[in-house]
């Protein structure tokens, strides 16, 4: 099965799948500037450098500099990386807690399953970004409260989801042949359900990272994601909309390259919605 | 006698795959034409084109007379004046093909609001009167009634009211009873007759289900790949015995071994039951009031010795399946206790428990659902060694699994592929070999062979014939069919809500039942008149 | 029939909504000479005399209130309600002879006693003036006669005139005292009229003004914190002016605009590098004179300040006249720095935290400064707070290594000399030329003093003091007499004209119509049509119900647990920056914040039962007026916001699915994509760009009110609500196609074609009920959003709602404020999870009462 790997699991991806071709080349694009900007980026973040302050995009300054007389692109890039790991430790926070909590509410059902949706309804009570607001706000800005305001939002979203993806994965009989086997709930939830829902989370944890995304360049938009020398596109947004008659690049690029990211990611996950849809696969 | 429907060399293709080649079928005023078939031979597809219901891809070509009109060639336009008001529809699946949202009343008297200029107070005057017409008489079902109210079998007559609403000349119905229960199915297809009768309307009655062509159709018509394979009159369709075997629509009866009866005098038990009650807590239906609780199974005790087949028949909803899952330990007992092989089941420790679960396995219904999508045939017949005490090492279950697969008769390279590789009636075979694994005692076949088709279940019956005959296990058929409780049981028991209301021999019971319930049961399921070994089926 | 039953409800909501709407008063009555002011804070509250804040005298101070003396725009004392005055025993007595007839607003008569009252109430033990050490340097206060005042010092002060022409010592009425706070009564030229709660303060003419009569009739002060903001604000010409305009760097731009004039005047803001002397390495004067030299001024200037600031050495205002140039003291040279780093042990630098309060000033240039001290090795991590918080830990505590402040303060030089500053500076030659400069009245002797004062300051290098950053005011160029200098932080316009702007004389109605009442009243029409409809299952409506009661409970616990951890003093904050410790307990004293948290959880809860949502902490009037103000903002933004979404996302999602297959379906599946990607907050900025700057189509932002009448107010939601709404119309498109998909191919659509509808029909009347079942989800969630979410784009807007009063309280500690309002908030996403409850059991039979089962 492996040496084919490539010709049986990867090529057939594409067919017809231009989401998910689309998907994959923009958000790796961002992954590999964000990896790309560890190494090298083209000019200091950090670095000052007043002689180029408001300088226009050009061939030296490709995103043109901002007021400090710092690079656009290498902040871009630098940004990258930053809402790049913001969302994805969120997210996967969000995963590694609520997926089990999902799991084991579908499993145990009544009181656990009780709390694991009441503690969910809690979570969505509070609108939008008011709870990460409040934490950041209690907590101090910063890149990890961010984490961890998102974060916690997410718990009952994987929550939810994997325990309603569960659920009838429970009435199927090869869980009860599973159970004939001798099988615990931790072992059926391990080798049956989780395998079998696998596809649902990971096709909603490409929409949750979009959405971690979103919610990282709002935060710090407003002075509560990662902090100053580090740049984050959100305060990149927030400090150019000032000099927006003056100098747009500022404001363009980073506006651009949260869109096209979030595009991106939305692209994977209609691809990989599309590419699991059990319309297309027999026997599934 | 006079001609309803003409359908002339009527072929059909979708994205340039041939689904019809060439069909030929001419439907007679008051009369009932079978179209039998197996899945995917395109007994759907020619009721859709005689509706212009083709899928918006398809390509169609030949012609369907109706009244000297070729539909063919009508506008959708066109069409609509004559879907329901000419020709009309009954559906598979009743649940699904009302809309929830509507009452019943309002969706029957649609059809006449589309077709007539009646206001919306006659119509649902005349749709009072389709009801009582259809057996759903007003004072029991009021037509304001939404459709989740009403059972299968009554939205079945709403749906077939709604066809009738314009007293349409030719009607079709796709698969009409396969989802309802037998007794509910008798009813539904003697109202298609006295339908037809009265009416005068040329029923087409599309079925894979033999045993019902045989009860009630004048003609029959046989599908295969897209074609007719052949017309008869009914009755010279079952006097041909074997000729051509009925274009491989019937199976080789089952062959049940002979036993040695009286070898043994009295077996030891293998499996006790006594008094069981297994409970569902329904809804609230206030917010301070006790639960509700249901009893699915109501105080039910059997016995099966070692080497007995047993069957356990009854309509859906009769608590059966619980039955079931409960004696697997899969729920929870209200009450009373199960002894397998003489030990409490389940046991107080995990470990014992484990222990005696080796001895009692299951096949489910679902070929489909059974298995883990993600496993391979290997894994899955693994599994059940989990309860070994001593684990198995690598190659010794390899080699145990490539012989649970030659026994059920399947390859050993089977092993190396994903379920889904297979079709119904192999998949049976692996579930099979899944319960022979621990080489248990018993095994309860829960509806194991309703999902498939005649010539495979009589297949895996057979297989299951065979095993008994080498091993000395026993077995639990629960089933709606009495079909396999004929062809396979010693003894068998008759549920009915939750509880048992006939038990005894098989032959005794399917030949002179005792109670009402058996009675109906037996009578209403359709058999095939021939002079032949009976065959029944679904 | 229905169709109708399902209209019925949304019928009720337009109505309501209608009602709402048209039930803001309409009034337009053009007159003459009205200024609007952008100002960058709203105060806390209006009494200069009981908070420090710069922001109140802003507003108030020389237009509402006067003092017995006045502070001229050269920075001198001038007669105000003291006609004159003389000095008798070498400055230790001071008697004024004050005008006579001159009235509060209120009508009651100013004299004497008022002068007695006013000053002995900022010298009481329990007094909160934020000055208090000021006022208790005078030892008695008595009425001569009812026009003429006596004043005793403990000891001479030289600039005791000065002093009490400062907003700290305006005189005030017994009579009107107590609610000075929220509706300020003064004497002088204008009166207040109307504070608009965080969008702006209305003054209007005082018509029996004593003296010469102003020019305008009326002055709108529009509270513009964003710099962004203001810059559009001010091209979409929303407001005449700034006294201080935030943003410096778009002054090229404005220079070149015909319509604005630029005033650079001097102010006493002192930008400087404020170092925590009782902190190790900062007790060491080589340390500080190696920061001195790391730090490029210029360079800081240039790009923190975008050029507007004159380069100081010292803490001294270069307008005045004792002021000496030590700018020079410290040049820019890291080498020296990283030798005096050498020399003081440092070889190789230390670790420090820059904390850096909100202003753009101190955020960007700190981002240089962090760059220029790390050039020679000192590693600088960056910690931005808000101003509350930095009120709280670098000013009151005292935890912070470096920072970065502007001290507005006039002649402020003896906070040097203070004990407890948060400088932590201490040097008691300082110390006694400050004691011997309060009692110097000797101009030249005085200067003489202070330019020691600025001697020492700079050799000790007690702080990096930066610049003299510029009071760079921007109007437009029909106004005129405005101040160009800054001696104090306030805003004369006793003489101030402009031709440019009509007066809207504005009825004075505060819509106070409690926020409480309102959810009850929605809450009692949703279980009043449930009653009326009479067909919803009781029992999933009841656990609903609980279940709601229940997360409303544990909401409200976990926002009280977390407010209360929240750091930050709201008292301290309310004060000010130079407030006394004491005055500061009473006040917390006051507020009843010295009680424990359990009693303060319940009678939270239990205000919350009864409507009482308590009082704000710094906006000093009730939360539940606060909450009702802005709701009526948030409320037809959300509605509006919403309608754009359904009439978009409902038709486009239709139109996708019944096109599926064809290319402009395809199309609107990709501009769905595309809008579900946008951040809402940048697309508002694009709008303002837009529509604003470029078209001036529409106001940049802020909100005229409902009773300025309908249009305008709508004018005003429109673009925030269009950048709300295509985020949500992207959604809305994708999910409607989806489920119009699902439901398409379901059998009862097959059913009724075999009927003989024609495919549209049998869409319409079979599939689309059938598909806005799981749209409602949607719907219900989108409208909760969009009544809370849009915090960032009010912010952008700067729009007076809900979700920016939250920002606003956290940023200004006002907890109260911010406990209410979220649980404010959870209860209506609560109330709109139970509607779409309500909603589907209208709409979908399966969940209503079974006739039988």
């Amino acid at each position: 099965m492996k040496r084919s790997f490539l010709r049986s699991e990867i090529l057939p991806l594409f067919h017809g799948n231009r989401s998910l071709a689309l998907g994959i080349a923009l958000t790796s694009l961002f992954i590999m500037a964000a990896l790309l900007s560890f190494v090298w980026t083209p000019y200091d973040v950090t670095a000052l450098d007043v002689s180029t302050r408001l300088t226009a995009p050009s061939t030296t300054h490709w995103f043109g500099a901002n007021h400090l007389g710092r690079d656009v692109l290498s902040m871009t890039m630098v940004g990258a990386r930053i809402s790049i790991a913001v969302a994805f430790i969120a997210v996967g926070l969000g995963g590694a807690i609520g997926v089990p909590l999902g799991l084991l509410a579908a499993a145990k059902g009544g009181l656990i399953d009780d709390i694991v949706m009441r503690f969910g309804d809690l979570v969505f009570a509070f609108p939008a970004l008011i709870l990460a607001i409040l934490i950041t706000a209690v907590f101090g800005p910063s890149a990890t409260n961010a984490i961890i305001a998102i974060g916690i939002f997410n718990i009952p979203v994987f929550a939810r989801l994997t325990r309603s993806a569960a659920l009838p994965i429970w009435h199927k009989p090869f869980v009860q042949a599973a159970q004939c086997a001798g099988k615990n709930l931790t072992q059926i939830s391990a080798q049956h359900i989780f395998p079998n829902i696998r596809h649902v989370l990971i096709v909603q944890g490409t929409v949750q990272f979009a959405l971690a995304i979103l919610a990282e360049a709002g935060l710090s938009y407003v002075g509560l994601g990662a902090q100053p020398p580090i740049p984050s596109w959100g305060r990149m947004l927030a400090e150019s909309q000032t000099m927006i008659s003056t100098a747009p690049w500022l404001v363009l690029f980073p506006g651009v390259a949260i869109f096209v990211f979030v595009l991106g990611l939305n692209l994977l996950g209609d691809g990989l919605r599309h590419h699991y849809d059990p319309r297309r696969q027999r026997g599934f | 006698m006079s001609l309803a429907l003409n359908i002339k060399n009527l072929s059909l293709t979708i994205d340039d795959t041939g689904i019809l080649k060439g069909v030929n079928l001419t439907l007679e005023a008051g009369k009932i034409t079978g179209l039998a078939g197996r899945s995917g031979s395109g007994k759907s597809m020619t009721a859709f084109a005689a509706m212009g219901l083709t899928p918006s891809r398809s390509r169609v070509k030949g012609s369907i007379l109706l009244d000297g009109q070729n539909l063919l060639e009508k506008t959708d336009q066109e069409m609509c004046a004559l879907r329901g008001q000419k020709i009309a529809m009954v559906f598979q699946e009743p649940m699904t093909a009302l809309n929830p949202l509507h009452t019943i009343g309002a969706q029957i008297a649609e059809t006449i609001l589309i077709h007539s200029d009646a206001t919306r107070d006659e119509a649902h005057a005349k749709a009072e009167t389709l009801m009582e017409r259809v057996g759903l008489p007003l004072h029991e079902i009021a037509p304001t009634r939404y459709p989740h109210e009403l059972s299968g079998g009554q939205r079945q007559r709403v749906v077939i009211a709604i066809a009738i609403a314009m007293n349409p000349n030719v009607l079709i119905a796709d698969e009409p009873t396969t989802a309802l229960d037998v007794t509910t199915q008798a009813q539904i297809l003697s109202l298609l007759r006295e339908l037809t009768e009265q009416n005068n309307i040329a029923l087409l009655l599309i079925t894979h289900d033999l045993a019902v062509l045989s009860s009630i159709s004048d003609s029959i018509a046989v599908m295969r790949d897209g074609c007719i394979a052949g017309v008869s009159e009914t009755k010279a369709f079952f006097q041909q015995t074997h000729a051509d075997n009925h274009f491989g629509l019937l199976p080789a009866p089952v062959v049940k071994p002979e036993k040695p009866a009286t070898l043994e005098k009295t077996p030891p038990p293998i499996l006790e039951a006594s008094n069981l009650v297994c409970t569902y807590i329904q809804n609230k239906k206030s917010l301070f009031s006790e639960p509700e609780i249901f009893r699915a199974v109501d105080g039910v005790s059997l016995t099966i010795r070692k080497g007995e087949h047993v069957g356990l028949a009854g309509e859906s909803g009769c608590g059966k399946s619980t039955l079931a899952r409960a004696l697997l330990g899969l729920h929870e007992l209200a009450s009373g206790s199960i002894k397998i092989d003489g030990e409490d089941f389940p046991s107080t420790t995990p470990a014992h428990t484990k222990h005696i679960r080796k001895k009692i396995q299951i096949v489910f219904q679902d070929p489909y659902g059974s298995f883990n999508p993600h496993q391979r045939v290997e894994q899955i017949i693994a599994e059940p060694f989990h309860l070994f005490d001593q684990p198995l090492s690598k190659p010794e279950q390899k080699e145990r699994v490539h012989d649970a697969l030659e026994t059920v008769g399947l390859e050993k390279k089977a092993a190396e592929q994903f379920p889904h590789e297979f079709s119904g009636g192999q998949r049976q075979r692996i579930a099979i070999a899944r319960a022979l694994i621990t080489e248990p005692e018993i095994i309860v076949f829960d509806e194991a062979t309703s999902a498939l088709d005649n010539i495979s279940r009589n297949k895996v019956l057979d297989l299951l014939m065979q095993l008994a005959d080498e091993r000395s296990v026993s077995y639990l058929f629960i089933t709606h069919d009495l079909t396999v409780i004929r062809d396979v049981t010693d003894r068998a028991f008759i549920m009915k809500q939750g509880r048992f209301v006939e038990e005894g021999p098989t032959n005794q019971l399917l030949t002179s039942p005792k109670h009402a319930y058996t009675k109906a049961l037996v009578e209403a399921a359709p058999t095939i008149h021939w002079t032949d070994p009976a065959i029944e089926a679904t | 029939m229905h169709k109708f039953d399902t209209l019925k409800p949304v019928m009720v909501l337009c109505a309501l909504a209608f009602f709402l709407l048209s039930g803001a008063a309409f009034a337009a009555a053009p007159e003459t000479g009205a200024l609007n002011v952008g100002v960058q804070l709203e105060p806390p509250n209006l009494d200069p005399t009981s908070g420090a804040a710069a922001a109140i005298d802003e507003i108030v101070y020389a237009n509402v209130f006067e003092g017995l003396t006045r502070i001229t725009e050269e920075g001198t004392a001038a007669p105000a309600l003291a006609k004159s005055w003389t000095v008798l025993n070498d400055g230790l007595v001071y008697e004024f002879l004050l005008h006579q007839g001159i009235k509060f607003h209120d009508g009651t008569a100013f004299d004497a006693d008022d002068v007695v009252f006013s000053l002995n109430r900022a010298r009481a033990p329990t007094s909160s003036n934020a000055q208090r050490p000021l006022f208790e340097q005078i030892k008695t206060v008595e009425a001569l006669t009812s026009h003429q005042v006596r004043i005793t010092l403990h000891k001479p002060i030289g600039a005791f005139p000065v002093y009490l022409g400062w907003g700290d010592a305006v005189i005030v009425a017994p009579e009107s005292v107590a609610t000075n706070a929220s509706m300020p009564v003064g004497t002088g030229p204008f009166r207040f009229q109307r504070w608009r709660k965080g969008a702006s303060i209305t003054l209007i003419r005082n018509e029996n003004y004593w003296g010469d009569a102003p020019a305008l009739d009326e002055i709108n002060f529009v509270f513009i914190p964003d710099p962004t903001a203001a810059f559009a604000a001010l091209f979409a010409g929303d407001v005449d002016g700034f006294p201080n305009y935030p943003a410096p760097e778009n002054l090229a731009l404005i220079e070149r605009d015909p319509r604005f004039k630029i005033l650079y005047g001097t102010s006493e803001g002192e930008m400087l590098v404020a170092i925590n002397h009782g902190k190790a390495p900062f007790d060491n004067l080589l340390v500080r004179r190696a920061l001195n030299h790391a730090i490029d001024k210029d360079v800081v200037i240039k790009a923190g300040l975008f050029g507007f600031g004159t380069p100081i050495g010292s803490h001294f205002p270069p307008h005045h006249p004792a002021y000496v140039d030590h700018s020079e003291r410290y040049p820019y040279d890291p080498t020296l720095a990283r030798k005096l780093l050498s020399e003081a042990g440092y070889p190789n630098g230390f670790s420090t935290v820059l904390t850096l309060p909100p202003p753009s000033y101190a955020r960007r240039g700190g981002e240089i400064i962090a760059a220029q001290l790390e050039a020679v090795g000192i590693k600088v991590q960056i910690r931005n707070i808000e101003w509350a918080q930095w009120l709280d830990q670098v000013f009151k505590n005292k935890e912070y290594d470096l920072t970065i402040v502007s001290h507005t303060e006039p002649l402020d030089f003896d906070i040097y000399a203070r004990d407890d500053y948060y400088f932590q500076y201490n040097n008691s030659d300082y110390n006694s030329l400050i004691t011997q400069l309060q009692s110097e009245s000797d101009e030249t002797k005085r200067n003489s003093l202070l330019q020691e004062a600025q001697r020492i300051l700079a050799e000790d290098a007690v702080n990096v003091f930066i610049a003299s950053s510029p009071k760079t005011a921007i109007w437009t160029k029909t106004v005129s007499d405005v101040w160009a200098n800054a001696p104090l932080q306030a805003n004369d316009f006793t003489r101030t004209q402009n031709t440019g702007r009509i007066a809207v004389t504005t009825k004075d109605t505060t819509t106070a119509f409690p926020a409480f009442s309102i959810l009850l009243l929605i809450t009692c029409i949703a279980f009043g049509s449930v009653a009326y409809f009479g067909r919803a299952r009781i029992s999933f409506l009841a656990s609903r119900f609980i279940s709601m009661l229940m997360t409303l409970a544990a909401a409200s616990i976990v926002i009280f647990l977390l407010i209360e951890i929240a750091p930050g003093d709201p008292a301290a904050f309310m004060m000010g920056l130079n407030a006394d410790p004491a005055s500061v307990s009473a006040l917390k004293a006051e507020l009843g914040l010295d009680r424990p948290a359990l009693f303060r959880y319940f009678s939270w809860i239990g205000g919350l039962m009864t409507g009482d949502f308590g009082t704000s902490y710094t906006y000093r009037v009730p939360v539940s007026e606060l909450i009702a103000e802005r709701f009526w903002v948030s409320l037809p933004l959300a509605i509006i916001a919403f309608s754009l979404s359904t009439a978009i996302g409902i038709p486009a999602g239709l139109m996708a699915a019944a096109r599926r297959r064809k290319p402009s379906g395809q199309i609107i599946v990709n501009a769905a994509q595309a809008g579900i990607a946008v951040p809402n907050f940048w697309l508002a900025i694009l709008l303002v760009l837009i529509f604003a700057v470029t078209f001036r189509w529409f106001s940049a932002g802020g909100f005229p009110g409902w009773d300025v009448g309908l249009l305008p107010a709508l004018k005003a939601l429109l673009l925030p609500a269009i950048a709300l709404a295509i985020p949500q119309a992207a959604i809305l498109t994708q999910i409607m196609r989806t489920s119009m998909i699902n439901t398409m191919h379901d059998d009862y659509v097959r059913t009724a074609r075999a009927k003989g509808l024609n495919t549209n029909d049998a869409l319409r009347t079979h599939a689309l009920r059938n598909a806005l079942i799981p749209v409602l989800t949607i719907l219900g969630l989108q409208f909760a959003f969009l009544l809370a979410g849009s915090i960032i784009v009010e912010n952008v807007f700067y729009l007076p709602g809900l979700g920016r009063l939250v920002f606003q309280s956290i940023a200004q500690r006002d907890l109260i404020v911010v406990k209410s309002i979220v649980m404010t908030l959870v209860f209506c996403v609560i109330l709109v999870a139970i509607f779409v409850d309500l909603a589907y059991s209208i709409i979908d039979p399966r969940l209503r009462k079974v006739g039988t089962s």
